[in-house]
């Protein structure tokens, strides 16, 4: 009998339970990575022996890299675009006066309600009409928008977190709004914003959706390259890849959160004494 | 500790503030109801009041951020109604501190000087001195994090008086410390300020701070103010049963004026006891009677003359002062404070005693 | 409270902090949506045509019925597989709990195509589970697994599964510990304990779980287009087909509005649920 179990009643079968739904998660999760390092030429669990033939082939390919290009820049340049229209708009919306407020929030939270087959297709038909289907444009466009929403929540959150006396202090010592923005607002929201950069360049890189419908022969993002690939040959070097998706974006949260938490300081003292 | 005679900032001569015939609603609610109160320079001025009294609304009106809906703010004869919270050179202590977290020290006290354009070195420089003056000299490179409260109400403070500020306001800033801290705070701020010659205006809820530091204090309820004076002045002659219920303890007792002729007025209370009042003047029938603990006189025999009879109902030891509860058939029980060190023969629970005071020590208000 | 900081925007800032988001999601966001109607509505002529083929034509019901069959069935196995798991997490350790969190959110960070990939890893005729299978002698012959419906339901389960565990233990983990002591200094029982108070006071991430794996799953797309075949049809692979292949904008609109309005009716209901659950709280 303990605290968690305090009738001391069976409660290992469930547990037993769990561990075997959790291998039945993971499994399928990190299958890829043994797999990447198989050195036949189809998928091959475990390896008969390991290599990096896979690596070398997806760095040697063209049409990979080309892939890989495309997503990087439109990733980075998503996040970019996100945070700059999501920052000054959440803080609008928590601080200021906005007629139609909800209805705002409520169109911004909708790129994450609303299935992405339905926005691809909408997207796809409308950039068809102004020729922009296929291009670093439309790309980051359509990106920029699908991750407003995951933005919006984890700066919104951050902001209502933020002490507002601090704002205040910073006025009364002589700050104009500009400089209060500047050297109060921002620096305490750094955590936030770099964690949700973190976040909106993984979700566009893995975005497969959108990009299956607006890509074009030259503008092909990594995850309609393997897309395609999939249906063609199940090659390993699918596997390869994914492998790398994963660790990269692994340790890019990584860095996220240890960024947040040598910038935390935003606590204050527990003790009182002197 | 905050010791004034190592600060290199010049005595001040404190600003004037003047506060207009102030009115701040918030639809039906009257957060400020046409406030009007001068501060003098150098003067010590708290404002207190139970919450929603409308201090804070009158402190952050000043401050600037709040805009009245109607009357004026003037530091120094100049008209700072409108003028934004940041051009108002006015020194602020928050509540709690609002230091900021990802700055340093020496970088937060430094920061008003930075918006005014002082240079790095000389910021630092003055910084690192005011820090010394309130004790914590070295204390630059640290985080406020590292702090304790009382340290960071001490940071909070120099930085609100490195520009030098015409006037000081502080938000309830020594509410978030223990009491022993709190009490040694008030004695050093309060110095500080002597020191320095600025004004302040100070914001709390606790009455004996108010009377502990401020030169002169005013009572805001429901947002108006109630009345305004010395401390002392306050204390014992509260002009309403309000400010006598607020500032210290009281007793009420409920009666009717009596006239008595050439020798004054007197109360009759609901158990026909009638005891002498200082004057009836002024005063409707039904009257209420407020008597603060510490000017009744008990006693386990009868005295001559005019007495309040009731029973002992309790004894509690409280320090240096020890509280008697008297029942008299009044309803309430009556609260009875005496020095600890007094003689309590004759004085025992569920015995009979005679409760007497000066009629000047009591004051009467119409019911 | 907005006077009093002083800093807040007044009108005409606030409009100019709101300008760009709201210009980008009008015209990259509204503009697609409505053009999806507009084609609904005006291909190939004027009219509900569209519409009316979707609802009376029996392939499309066909199509529809199975999409809603698919995702009654992902949302029943992701509550079976997943409430265990919670009730676990919320039963161990804060530190082994912490552990299986990661666990479970390590999926939610891979992309779901990669997730998918790895299920035709794991069902190809050579793969892990026919291998296995095989090796124990449990069949003969390779099963053809891949592009079947199950392989669908299947990894649509396994990618949605860590929503339901997450909206289900974050509910049972603000349960009160003292609640089960009490309950078992009153004598009950692990089960009666279980089923007297843990597993009513667990219902409302119960009905979350339920209605967020429901709907991602009605609209989910990747999934199934990799995994499934040609009898496998979605709402949301016939959206794709149509619009890429068929080149039927018209239909599309239509099909994308009818998952449109379902979504958004469930997502009320939804919405309707979290408040109901902030009440009782």
């Amino acid at each position: 009998m303990t605290p968690n179990n305090p009738t001391g009643a069976r409660q290992w079968p469930t547990a037993v339970f769990a561990i075997f739904v959790l291998f039945f998660l993971l499994l399928p999760t990190i299958i890829v990575v043994p797999v990447s390092f198989g050195s036949e030429k189809y998928l091959q669990f475990p390896p008969k022996s390991w290599s990096l033939t896979w690596y070398r082939a997806y760095f040697a390919d063209q049409e990979w890299m080309a892939s890989t290009l495309f997503s990087v820049v439109v990733a980075v340049c998503s996040a970019i675009v996100g945070i700059l229209i999501t920052l000054p708009a959440t803080l609008a919306l928590a601080r200021g006066r906005v007629p139609g407020g909800g209805l705002l929030k409520g169109l911004i939270l909708a790129p994450m309600i609303i299935p992405h087959i339905v926005i691809a297709v909408g997207l796809y038909i409308t950039f068809a009409r102004w020729g922009i289907n296929g291009t670093y444009f439309g790309f980051i466009a359509a990106m920029s928008v699908l991750c407003v929403p995951y933005l919006f929540l984890t700066l919104s959150a951050a902001v209502s977190k933020l002490d507002p006396s601090l704002e205040m202090a910073a006025a009364n010592l002589g700050a104009n709004k500009f400089n209060i923005f500047r050297l109060v607002t921002v620096p305490l929201l750094l955590p936030a914003i770099a964690g949700g950069m973190a976040f909106a360049f993984i979700m566009t890189l893995d975005e497969a959706v959108v990009a299956n419908f607006l890509s074009s022969s030259r503008a092909k993002p990594i995850m309609k390259k393997m897309f395609e690939d999939i249906d063609f040959d199940v090659s390993p070097v699918i596997a390869a890849v994914s492998t790398l998706i994963l660790v990269g974006s692994l340790a890019l949260i990584g860095l996220a959160q240890l960024f947040a938490k040598l910038k935390g300081g935003g606590k204050a003292a527990v003790s009182d004494g002197h | 500790m905050i010791n004034p005679a190592h600060s290199t900032l010049t005595k001040v001569r404190g600003g004037a503030v003047r506060v207009e015939n102030v009115r701040r609603h918030y639809g039906a609610v009257k957060a400020l109801d046409g406030v009007s109160i001068d501060v003098a320079p150098g003067e010590f001025l708290a404002l207190l009041g139970p919450s929603g009294s409308g201090k804070t609304t009158l402190l952050m009106t000043i401050a600037g951020f709040e805009v009245p809906d109607s009357g004026r703010i003037f530091v120094d004869d100049v008209d700072m109604t409108r003028v934004t919270p940041n051009k108002r050179n006015l020194g602020m202590v928050f509540q709690r501190y609002a230091l900021f977290p990802h700055m340093t020290l020496r970088d937060n006290v430094a920061f008003p000087l930075r918006m005014r354009g002082v240079s790095q070195v000389e910021r630092s420089e003055r910084a690192d001195k005011v820090l010394s003056t309130v004790g914590l000299g070295g204390y630059g490179d640290r985080l406020p994090a590292q702090l304790s409260g009382g340290q960071q109400q001490r940071v909070a403070l120099a930085r609100a008086i490195v520009y030098e500020p015409p006037v000081l306001l502080m938000d309830e800033p020594l509410s978030a410390l223990d009491k022993n801290l709190r009490e040694r705070m008030r004695l050093e701020i309060k110095q500080l300020q002597k020191s320095l010659g600025i004004t302040v205006v100070f914001v709390t809820h606790d009455q004996e701070e108010a009377l502990v530091m401020a030169d002169r204090v005013a009572v805001l309820d429901q947002g108006q103010l109630v009345q305004e004076g010395e401390p002392r002045a306050l204390y014992e002659q509260p002009g309403s049963p309000f400010v006598a219920g607020f500032l210290g303890e009281t007793n009420f007792m409920d009666g009717q004026l009596v006239e008595t002729g050439a020798q004054g007025a007197a109360i009759r209370l609901g158990t026909g006891a009638v005891l002498p009042i200082t004057t009836g003047v002024g005063l409707s029938k039904d009257i209420r009677l407020a008597v603060r603990p510490e000017y009744i006189t008990i006693s386990g025999t009868q005295p001559k003359g005019a007495a309040l009879e009731g029973k002992l109902q309790e004894i509690i030891f409280a320090g240096s002062a020890t509280i008697l509860l008297v029942d008299s058939g009044l309803g309430e029980l009556i609260n009875v404070r005496v020095p600890s060190s007094m003689d309590f023969t004759g004085l025992a629970t569920g015995g009979k005693v005679w409760l007497t005071w000066r009629p000047d020590a009591a004051r009467a208000f119409s019911a | 409270m907005s006077g009093a900081t002083g800093k807040s925007f007044d009108l005409k800032a606030s409009l100019t902090l709101i300008l760009p988001v709201a210009a980008m999601l009008a015209i990259f966001f509204v503009v697609p949506l409505s053009t999806l109607l507009e084609q609904s509505l005006f291909k190939p002529e004027f009219g509900l045509s569209n519409y009316t083929k979707v609802l009376t034509n029996d392939l499309y019901l066909t199509i529809l019925l199975r999409t809603l069959r698919l995702s009654v069935f992902v949302t029943l196995l992701t509550l079976f597989l997943g409430y265990p798991v919670a009730l676990t997490m919320a039963r161990v350790s804060n530190r082994t709990a912490f552990l299986m969190a990661i666990g479970v959110m390590l999926p939610l960070w891979t992309a779901v195509l990669v997730r998918s990939y790895a299920w035709i890893v794991l069902l190809q005729r050579k793969g892990l589970v026919n291998e296995f299978l095989i090796n124990t002698g449990i069949i003969s012959q390779p099963l053809r697994m891949l592009y079947t419906e199950g392989a669908v339901i299947l990894a649509t389960t396994h990618v949605l599964l860590p929503f339901m565990i997450l909206s289900i233990y974050s509910v049972i983990r603000s349960i009160p510990k003292e609640l089960t002591l009490a309950s078992a200094n009153l004598g009950a029982g692990g089960m009666d304990t279980f089923r007297l108070v843990t597993l009513p006071l667990s219902m409302p991430g119960v009905y979350s779980g339920v209605l967020m794996v429901f709907i991602i799953s009605l609209g989910f797309y990747i999934t199934p287009a990799l995994l499934g075949g040609p009898e496998t049809l979605m709402m949301s692979t016939l959206i794709g087909q149509q619009t890429t292949e068929t080149l039927d904008w018209g239909l599309a609109g239509a099909l994308s509005v009818i998952l449109l309005i379902i979504t958004l009716m469930l997502v009320a209901l939804f919405g309707r649920v979290l408040r109901l659950e902030a009440k009782g709280a």
